[in-house]
């Protein structure tokens, strides 16, 4: 090997140096609020879970979700991140991206009622940004709101329809009272 | 902020002449001789009473008062001689008393002169006989694999991972900000506190790696408390020619291959100056548990770094550059939202199969660590007048690390870390007194700036994990050796004081805060050895160290997502003190070696990580909270190694690393301590045959029963998914028993080029295992067979 060329191959070395910050912003994801809005009729509920200093510091404010017995409501959700001005809707980036999210709406007890989907990602599997939710008898308990990430592993989808792969981004239990 | 410097270093050159008597006939020539002298390089001065053996022949002999030496009616054959003297390593070198032509008989023209051979010894770093080294013929052998993997084959050392990519070096039990790495000469600097923050090290450039085990502040400063691993590239040194060095490794498992070039050689044009250059790349694809392979556990590495030396008269200036960058992939099935999640990972008996694709690839995924860290090293070397020296080095380091989550969209965001470290080390190497005492003084300096948003005194977003903040350091200490025949003894004190800035955000609001703390303290060593009728050797180590709290432990608050835990600092946390003892006793003979360390070392405010039994909502449900607390500790164990070998070519050794920690305010052990364990080596050196060495190689790490039982702290209980049980969500995995096998064959040519070539297997057996300080084991098994293939040319 010639002294130029090992003079050349330091030369690339030091070039190829990268900076590696100029690729990757400093930033964290922040989910502050969740918004339900249970609409019969002309009959709207909301209701949300507000944390906008984020994980710990202040405790979050989670309404109580009241609703009536024996009544199909359209449920719709929203995730908003509220520490910002303005407001930034995750809501969209998740329905943007609906192939890896899947919303799952559980009640404490069967008798507090049921979810069903609205709405479908391109391979036909449900998301639940908007659905139905039927209440039964009264009673009290809690329901339960995740926000499942599921995204490619290799390139391959996990989503399956099911909460099983992927993990939590929300994950929240509101008191639910039907009356 | 310590820099290593050559006080230490007071190199040895010991020229070497091998002389051999020929001889006509068949019959074995016993009438060879070796001689040679020692001599300190730097003072010049012969070295009086080195012993120079070979042991094979059952010869040895000390170097008289001019530093020379005879060993005479050696016969024929390739051996192993042994150099030993006190204050410095000890070193062995392979000489082969062969005749360069056979038909040449001439008498008169007996003394062929074979090889000028010059090895430079370096003056040990601990007396007491607490270090232990790792030679480039070992690191050879371990090519490929992590730096703190290397080091698990030293006894007491054991490893943190983060599946089987990410691995933090454990010393006695004690690491991250309770260690420090050496690195060149410069004390390393990065995110040290993290778990799963891996030293960023090539190891592909280290030719020697020591560990003191013990505390070692008096020297390096404040965190040697735990020990200090020093990692040292080849002293560069004047050659004719251009010489290169190539290590290239293979191994099945994870498809992983690398490869390092390292040319050096030295300007003809200017006199004195030398150069190398080094790079190496490596690449690794999804490993493989002995069932199942685990997706995104990709690795990718690439590495370079330049040298230079200029050496005129008295003056030796040194140059380095270096630059590490790699990129990790974070096992996909280890992502978790939150307890729940846990939980469910937990309560499996093997990953979702989403997690264990059964197709390959080197693809690495969101979530991953991107790192790249940066050295530049200026050093001067000045031999001022009646055998004093004083050296100047700076350093200057850049860490930037990001860790990116697997976020919705393409965004390309992350957690960032971006640290920036200056340190000037200014040590004055002073002339021996009474012939006897030698020692060095210094100064050391240290500002170190770290950036998580925004600019060091702006900060811009609240929800960091650490602050930022800058970190001013001075320390100055004074060492002194004493030497006399069998005996030894050293002393040293020191004082640092470290001033911390933070500038941080209190949630929601828009002013700045700001904290300063100023942490000062005293420490000092003292050891004495001695050693025994040539065979034994006796040596205590008594030191003092200390650590100021570390950023994390007094600002975090949030979740660590790896461990799904909230974690919560204290900024009333107190300085923490270490009282260590150990004794070192040693006995060598011709076919048995036996070592045994002890250690008694007692950390007043140790500060650890505690759960507090309550717990935070967010909004991916309820974590755990763990605060960062104080105790006061014990740490007391045994590194106890027995090698019988016979000829130099059949050798049986063992390894036993014994560690009780205990928190002596609550009277119950301490969480995540390395379980004790036993490494045993069977190996065969063959003579001429197609193979040079077989090795068996036996790991028992045994299942770790001392867990903490009762609270930290008084707690209202509260639900979350998970019950921890002393601290931990499941019990601590069994024990397990691993074998390797290990094939090597070198080749030695003319002109000192060589060829080295091994192949290896790992877990032979294909055992399933899970070990303690692995913090997936809650998610996976650990990583299975592996054969692994390994080059070293030298040309």
């Amino acid at each position: 090997m010639k002294k130029s060329n090992i003079l050349l191959l330091c030369l690339v070395l030091i070039f190829s140096a990268c900076k590696k910050e100029d690729e990757i912003g400093e930033e964290n994801e922040l989910i502050t609020t969740i918004k339900l809005n249970f609409k019969n009729g002309n009959d709207i509920k909301s209701f949300s879970y507000k944390d906008l200093d984020g994980d710990g510091g202040k405790a979050p404010l989670i309404d109580k979700i009241s609703l009536a017995s024996n009544t199909t409501y359209d449920l719709s959700i929203e995730f908003l991140d509220e520490s910002k001005s303005p407001a930034v809707n995750i809501t969209e980036e998740v329905s943007g991206e609906s192939d890896e999210h899947l919303v799952l709406f559980t009640p404490s007890a069967t008798v507090l009622g049921a979810y069903s989907y609205s709405d479908k990602d391109v391979n036909l599997l449900p998301v639940g940004l908007i659905g139905k939710y039927r209440t039964l008898t009264t009673g009290i308990g809690t329901l339960k709101v995740q926000l499942r990430h599921q995204p490619p592993i290799n390139g391959k989808n996990t989503k399956d329809g099911t909460s099983i792969p992927g993990s939590d981004d929300i994950n929240i239990d509101f008191s639910l009272e039907v009356k | 902020m310590l820099q290593k410097g050559t006080s230490y270093l007071f190199s040895l050159t010991i020229s070497l002449l091998i002389l051999s008597n020929l001889s006509f006939g068949q019959t074995l020539n016993c009438t060879c001789f070796v001689k040679g002298k020692i001599i300190d390089r730097q003072s010049g001065e012969a070295v009086v009473g080195a012993l120079v053996e070979i042991s094979a022949q059952k010869k040895a002999t000390f170097t008289n008062k001019n530093g020379e030496y005879l060993i005479e009616n050696v016969c024929e054959g390739k051996y192993e001689m042994n150099i030993r003297i006190l204050g410095y390593d000890s070193q062995k070198l392979e000489v082969n008393l062969v005749h360069e032509n056979t038909h040449d008989f001439d008498l008169n023209e007996s003394e062929i002169h074979l090889d000028g051979i010059n090895i430079s010894a370096k003056r040990i770093e601990s007396i007491s006989g607490n270090e232990k080294q790792l030679s480039s013929e070992q690191l050879n052998k371990l090519t490929g694999q992590n730096l703190a993997t290397i080091l698990t084959s030293i006894s007491g050392i054991s490893i943190i991972q983060t599946g089987s990519s990410i691995g933090k070096p454990v010393i006695h039990g004690m690491h991250s900000n309770r260690i420090l790495t050496i690195n060149n000469g410069i004390r390393h600097e990065a995110q040290q506190w993290g778990n799963e923050h891996a030293p960023e090290i090539d190891p592909f450039l280290a030719k020697q790696i020591t560990v003191i085990k013990g505390a070692k502040s008096v020297r390096y400063g404040p965190e040697a408390i735990g020990g200090v691993i020093v990692i040292e590239p080849n002293e560069l040194k004047h050659l004719d020619k251009i010489q290169t060095e190539i290590n290239q490794f293979f191994m099945s498992n994870g498809l992983q291959n690398g490869i390092s070039g390292i040319v050096e050689s030295s300007f003809h044009k200017i006199r004195g100056l030398d150069w190398r250059v080094q790079a190496s790349t490596k690449k690794g694809g999804n490993t493989s548990t002995p069932l199942y392979n685990l997706a995104n556990t990709g690795s990718q590495e690439f590495n370079f770094s330049l040298g230079a030396k200029y050496s005129r008269k008295k003056t030796d200036l040194n140059f380095f550059l270096s630059q590490f960058n790699s990129k990790i992939g974070i096992f996909s099935g280890a992502h978790i939202g939150n307890t729940t999640d846990l939980a469910l990972a937990i309560g499996r008996e093997k990953p979702l199969d989403i997690y264990t694709p059964e197709s390959f690839t080197y693809k690495i995924n969101k979530p991953y660590q991107d790192i790249q860290h940066s050295l530049v090293k200026l050093k001067l070397n000045q031999l001022l007048s009646k055998n004093q020296n004083l050296q100047v080095t700076f350093g200057q380091q850049y860490n930037f690390r990001a860790e990116i989550d697997a976020l919705r969209g393409d965004r390309n965001t992350a957690q960032v870390f971006k640290i920036n470290t200056n340190t000037l080390e200014v040590l004055l190497n002073h002339k021996p007194f009474i012939k006897r005492i030698s020692g060095n003084i210094g100064l050391n300096g240290l500002y170190q700036y770290n950036i998580s948003t925004g600019s060091i005194k702006t900060p811009q977003k609240s929800n960091v994990l650490i602050p930022n903040y800058t970190n001013f350091t001075v320390g100055a200490f004074w060492i002194e050796r004493y030497v006399k025949g069998d005996f030894e003894m050293e002393a040293g004190m020191r004082f640092d004081k470290r001033f911390l800035d933070v500038y941080y955000l209190k949630r929601l609001q828009n002013e700045i805060s700001n904290e300063n703390f100023g942490n000062q303290n005293f420490t000092n060593t003292y050891s004495i050895s001695r050693i025994f009728k040539n065979r034994f050797k006796l040596g205590y180590n008594f030191a003092t160290a200390w650590k100021p709290p570390v950023v994390n432990e007094l600002f975090s608050d949030g979740v660590h997502h790896g461990s799904a835990s909230y974690e919560v600092g204290d900024v009333n946390l107190k300085t923490e003190k270490a009282i260590e003892n150990s004794v070192v006793l040693n006995f060598s003979d011709k076919f048995y070696q036996f070592e045994v360390l002890g250690y008694f070392n007692y950390l007043r405010n140790y500060v650890f990580l505690a759960p507090t039994g309550n717990s935070v909502l967010t909004i991916r449900g309820a974590f755990p909270e763990f605060k960062y607390t104080q105790t006061n500790a014990r740490f007391v164990g045994f590194d106890i190694s027995n090698t019988i070998s016979k000829f130099q070519k059949f050798t049986v050794s063992n390894q036993l690393s014994l560690l009780w920690a205990d928190d002596l305010t609550r009277n119950q052990p301490l969480i995540f301590i390395p379980a004790n364990k036993s490494e045993t080596a069977l190996s065969y050196k063959f003579n001429k045959f197609w193979l040079s060495e077989i090795a068996l190689n036996h790991r028992f790490v045994a299942k770790q029963n001392r867990t903490p039982q009762s609270q930290i702290f008084d707690t209202n209980n509260s639900e979350t998914a998970l019950k921890l049980i002393g601290g931990d969500y499941v019990a601590t995995p069994a024990a397990y028993n691993l074998f390797d096998l290990s094939l090597s064959k070198n080749y030695k040519f003319k002109n000192q080029n060589s060829i080295n070539i091994i192949l290896e297997c790992k877990n032979i057996l294909n055992t399933q295992y899970r070990d303690y300080l692995n913090r997936f084991r809650y998610f996976t098994d650990d990583i299975g067979r592996n054969f692994s293939f390994r080059t070293n040319i030298n040309f």
